[in-house]
């Protein structure tokens, strides 16, 4: 029966493939190669020995079978360039037909395989010099590109890597597969390096030690980031920040008077403030007496010696009795004690031989008898020098009731205090002989603030205070300024807030001031003119809670002249009742580096 | 009877053993393959060696696995076939997934397999091997793929992307013999401003605004201020107002004092 189909090694075996149908199959002898030799073969090689693979030696001999294969790029070989590619010898004793051989190559990446036919029956022996004889056909020989990568590997290393790489990164380094757009087109084959911080401290993690930073090294060091070393830079003073231009503004305020460097923009500040103006006067002899700092005379005000004390009736309820402060309260200063007053810190009060010409108005009040009282200033003809002790010059009932009206916390023994200290002479009221004033005297006074406070009444709602002040010339450099102060008390962070009605010549305004621990806080003023130092001027400040709006403090402060009656202003505001805070509080004078008196004290009652 | 004098290729050779050797068996004894089951094959496995020949066949419910051994290992490519059989050609892949050869048959004549039932059939080189002609030799493959340790495998066209903190760049290096080679750097370079990068929703990010003039206000007098080229700005106090100034401008190793010496410091 005949074979309708062969296998593909017998058809082989039946022409000269694996030779190309232009190879002559002729030796360079002149012998025909056998057709059956070769079944098959696949053969690949680089290109770069030659285009063309032929054979270029076949023999058969009893005992071996060989076959050899050469690549040029010349079909003719001329001259001969030919280079040996692979080959196969093979014992026939353990040669079996129709089995694949893996070829020798001889050259770097160059294989393959061949299959001995049945044609070794025939001994043959023929060399080949050119492709034209003994060219492979392309379906069993190819050449091939160099592979696109050959190798891989780190450099300088000596180890190359081929077929499948595996790549290692070992964090903070890490490998992932992603799909990128590249050049507009999205590939998925993406192998993406990245530095990423490790799970297991990114919730412990500073900027400084972000893997970021790390490898950015100290060069890499960026304000946005916060990796610049400490100090950071700063980016705001006191919550300002700069704008978008990166501007910052600085104000200088107060004595600062600020210039500028031409040369590099620079800022010099100056300031009128000398160290006479901030430090205790030397400890040094008068040159001018020669006397030393401690045998100079202290100045002293001698208080007014006390008048004998009216022999009144005992109507006490008991000896022990206490009496709370009544108003209105007035004291002149003039027996060179201020009652009550406390100054404040360093601050440094003294008396002065000097008194307001209306001092008398500390002890007005209505006609002696009407219902309104006598402003506590006694209607006792008395013909010699009777100190009216004001020790409950009242009722009892009358005392009781204002202090328990106005919630005054204060109170004082029966007869130890003088409330007004006045006396009168044939029904008319006559003062000492001695005036005197309080005030911020001293020279060391007029380098700092200085405050006392009238501790005797704990209470500025419903008050308004009076006093005739004077500013005179102080030390050189020194301020002018005199005030009241009423509402004093220390915050809940430790400073101190008060309000204070202020007149300063310097900059001739009379205003009323918030002090919130810092700064003055203008809360209303008005410039008055003429106002000059040497003379007195009246100053009263009351505080009434809003009779509108209840949640804020109505503030009025008059400044009055005394000496020039046509000086008269008035000026009110409102404060906040969380500014105000607590109604227990004291009041008091103050005076910032300046040299000012104060003719009296007095305290009334104000109404809304 | 007609016939064709000179027919295609695949005609040719049907009702032969080929793609196998003529040697092959095509049984191992249990099943067999038919004459003309595979009509051609092409196998060009990455790594492979010689001497192809089907290892095995698994056969379960819903698809048989062609394994293909070669002369070092019994299992270098697998092909997959759905069953029911829709393909006509199997796809080889080895284990990398990477492309390995086809066979070339048709869903009839692969019909053969899925019927020998479920389970696993064992071949020997004898009796499954192919021709060479259906071998193709890759002496020199070169890097054929990278692998990541989460199992990925890149071939064919790869990208090196650096991202974070990475930076990648290809630079041509000459070796000692003189011949030019690709270099791919890699700088591992961080990145200053990873904050903001970083920052998602980025929008979240407030870049810091430096102070980069400063704005002098002393009552009426405004100017701005600069740095000089040293990039310093400097505030000098001044004693022209009083001989014995008490403001003190000064520099300590902890910032700029500026302050008013004196004994008696106020309230």
């Amino acid at each position: 029966m005949a074979i309708r189909n062969n296998h593909w090694y017998n058809l082989n075996e039946q022409h000269y493939y694996p030779l190309d149908d232009t190879a002559s199959s002729i030796s360079d002898a002149g012998d025909l190669m056998p057709e059956a030799l070769i079944s098959d073969l696949r053969l690949r090689w680089p290109v770069t020995f030659g285009k063309y693979a032929f054979i270029s030696a076949a023999a058969v001999t009893p005992y071996l079978v060989t076959v050899l294969i050469e690549a040029t790029d010349d079909l003719d070989n001329n001259p001969s360039s030919s280079v040996l590619l692979a080959g196969v010898t093979l014992p026939k004793a353990s040669l079996t037909v129709g089995r694949t051989y893996t070829l020798t190559a001889f050259q770097p990446g160059v294989g393959g395989y061949i299959v001995i036919g049945s044609g070794i029956d025939q001994i043959y022996s023929g060399k080949f010099s050119t492709p034209r004889q003994s060219l492979l056909t392309p379906r069993a020989a190819r050449y091939s590109r160099r592979p696109p990568v050959p190798t891989i590997a780190v450099e300088n290393a000596a180890t190359a890597l081929k077929n499948l790489v595996n790549l290692v990164a070992i964090p903070p380094l890490y490998l992932s597969t992603e799909s990128r757009e590249i050049d507009g087109v999205t590939y998925d084959n993406v192998i993406v390096f990245r530095l990423a911080q490790e799970t297991t401290s990114s919730l412990t993690t500073t900027t400084t030690e972000s893997v970021f930073a790390q490898f950015a090294g100290p060069c890499g060091r960026r304000v946005g980031s916060k990796t610049c070393p400490d100090p950071q830079p700063i980016q705001s003073i006191n919550g300002v920040v700069a704008d978008c231009d990166g501007m910052i503004t600085l104000d200088f305020r107060g004595c600062a008077l600020v210039g500028r460097n031409i040369s590099d923009c620079g800022v010099v500040i100056d300031c009128e403030l000398g160290l006479a103006d901030t430090c205790n006067p030397p400890y040094l002899p008068n040159l001018t007496t020669g006397e030393l700092p401690s045998e100079s005379p202290p100045v002293v005000i001698h208080p007014p010696v006390p008048p004998q004390p009216p022999v009144i009736p005992d109507f006490s309820i008991s000896e022990s009795m206490t009496t709370l402060l009544s108003l209105p309260y007035c004291d002149t200063f003039d027996d060179a004690v201020a009652h009550g007053f406390s100054a404040l810190g360093d601050s440094l009060f003294s008396f002065i031989s000097d008194d307001s010409p209306a001092e008398l108005f500390c002890c007005d009040g209505p006609p002696p008898g009407s219902s309104e009282g006598n402003y506590g200033c006694h209607d006792v003809s008395i013909s010699a020098s009777v100190s009216v002790s004001e020790s409950l010059s009242y009722s009892v009932s009358q005392s009781v009731s204002y202090s328990m009206s106005h919630s005054l916390s204060y109170s004082i023994s029966h007869g130890t205090n003088k409330y007004v200290h006045r006396y009168r002479v044939n029904g008319k009221i006559k003062y000492p002989e001695i005036a005197s004033s309080y005030g911020t005297i001293a020279a060391n006074a007029q380098s700092r603030t200085n405050i006392s406070l009238f501790t005797l009444d704990a209470q500025s709602l419903y008050r308004v205070f009076t006093s005739d002040v004077k500013i005179v010339d102080g030390q050189a450099g020194s301020a002018k300024n005199a005030g009241l102060i009423m509402n004093y008390q220390i915050n809940s962070y430790g400073a101190p807030n008060y309000v204070v009605a202020l007149l300063d010549l310097d900059t001739s305004i009379f205003g009323v001031y918030f002090f919130n621990g810092l700064n003055l806080l203008s809360l209303a003023s008005v410039a008055v003119t003429g106002v000059k130092v040497n003379d007195w001027y009246r100053i009263q400040l009351s505080a009434v809670p809003d009779p509108i709006t209840h949640t804020s403090v109505k503030l009025v402060a008059s400044l009055n002249g005394v000496t020039d009656p046509t000086i008269s202003v008035t000026t009110n505001t409102n404060l906040a009742s969380s500014a105000w805070n607590s109604d227990a509080a004291n009041s008091g004078f103050y005076a910032r580096r300046s040299k000012s008196y104060f003719s009296y004290w007095r305290i009334d009652e104000v109404t809304p | 009877m007609s016939e064709i004098r000179f027919p295609e290729f695949l005609p040719s050779l049907e009702n032969t053993r080929y793609p196998f050797v003529p040697t092959a068996s095509l049984s191992n004894g249990n099943v067999s393959f038919l004459e003309g089951t595979f009509l051609d094959a092409h196998i060009y496995a990455i790594g492979g060696t010689d001497r192809y020949y089907i290892s095995r066949v698994e056969v379960s419910s819903n698809q048989f696995v062609i394994v293909i051994g070669d002369s070092v290992t019994a299992t270098r490519l697998t092909g997959t076939v759905s069953i029911p059989i829709v393909d006509s050609v199997v796809r080889l892949v080895d284990t990398n997934l990477r492309s390995g050869g086809v066979l070339v048959s048709e869903s009839s004549r692969l019909a053969l397999l899925a019927g020998w039932g479920i389970g696993t059939y064992t071949f020997e080189r004898t009796q499954s091997e192919f021709c060479v002609t259906c071998q193709m030799p890759i002496p020199d493959p070169g890097v054929t793929s990278f692998k990541l340790e989460d199992g990925n495998v890149f071939s064919g066209q790869v990208w090196w992307v650096g991202d974070d903190g990475v930076v990648l760049s290809a630079e041509t290096a000459t070796d000692k013999n003189g011949e030019s080679y690709d270099v791919v750097r890699v700088d591992v370079v961080g990145d200053p401003l990873f904050l903001e990068r970083l920052c998602k929703p980025q929008s979240l990010f407030k870049p810091i605004m430096p102070i980069r003039k400063i704005r002098i206000i002393n009552r009426d007098n405004i100017h701005d201020c600069i740095p000089n080229e040293q990039g310093n700005f400097n505030l000098q106090m001044n004693d022209a107002l009083a001989a014995d100034a008490a403001l003190r401008v000064r520099t300590t190793s902890e910032g700029i004092v500026i302050e008013v010496a004196g004994s008696t410091p106020t309230v």
